[in-house]
């Protein structure tokens, strides 16, 4: 990133643990309205009966269930990290001493809740 | 804040007037999570496979319209916003004017596609 140092709007980021969850907070956001619009076109083929059992059979690929586990890692992810990030902005969760403790705890929180969605999700397959 | 306003004008970051925006976010964000818990549970644990007769029969109610479209505004409003918050900390010359403008416009195109496809259905 040698480039990138002293240009008008550089900023250097710290990587901690706090700033690692909020870059796959973006991440994940973009990658949910990307897949909000796809959803929308999809669901749209709905005013033709049979566009929209077309379109319901391609999504049957299992490509797709596995792109599914996918979405809900990074729907999880977003939706769980949204919470820590409400908690840190009115809930004093960013206070020095309980910060990192707190993203630990959102780490673990959310590989368990993804593991318990994604689990069901692959036994379908 | 007053000391960080030359700082936030020079960088015009996501800080610069935009904490309505920031608070909406917040709001929205909670929102969609219970909006979607529903969403999530209504198509994954009741009825059988998603087919046609099984959206069909939901979405010609008139509840699930008001649920659906009150969905598809709250996550179209975060989403497009948390889209403007990474123009704003990224794009940092006139572009930014074209990619606001260009989301404000597909926003408002799937805000439409939204309505066309859940408002006049009746199964």
């Amino acid at each position: 990133m040698d480039w990138y140092r002293g240009r008008p709007h550089h900023i250097s980021y710290k990587w901690h643990e706090g700033f690692v969850a909020w870059i796959f907070h973006r991440i994940t956001g973009l990658l949910l309205i990307l897949y909000l619009f796809l959803h929308e076109w999809v669901i749209s083929t709905l005013q033709n009966p049979q566009g929209f059992t077309k379109a319901m059979a391609a999504l049957e690929n299992p490509v797709f269930k596995l792109l599914e586990v996918g979405l809900w890692l990074v729907a999880s992810y977003h939706a769980i990290n949204g919470l820590r990030v409400v908690l840190v902005n009115f809930a004093g969760a960013a206070e020095r001493e309980n910060y990192q403790g707190n993203v630990w705890i959102f780490w673990v929180i959310f590989a368990i809740v993804f593991v318990a969605g994604a689990i069901p999700m692959l036994m379908k397959l | 804040m007053e000391y960080m306003r030359g700082f936030i004008d020079r960088y015009q970051g996501s800080g610069k007037g935009g904490d309505l925006s920031w608070l909406l976010q917040r709001v929205s964000g909670v929102a969609l999570l219970v909006l979607l818990l529903g969403h999530f549970f209504i198509e994954h644990f009741v009825g059988g496979p998603i087919d046609y007769q099984h959206v069909a029969a939901r979405l010609a109610s008139p509840l699930w319209k008001v649920f659906d479209l009150t969905f598809v505004v709250f996550a179209l409003y975060h989403g497009i916003n948390g889209i403007f918050m990474n123009i704003e900390d990224y794009v940092h010359s006139g572009w930014r004017v074209f990619w606001k403008g260009f989301f404000w416009v597909v926003g408002i195109l799937y805000l439409v596609l939204a309505a066309i496809t859940i408002l006049p259905f009746k199964g």
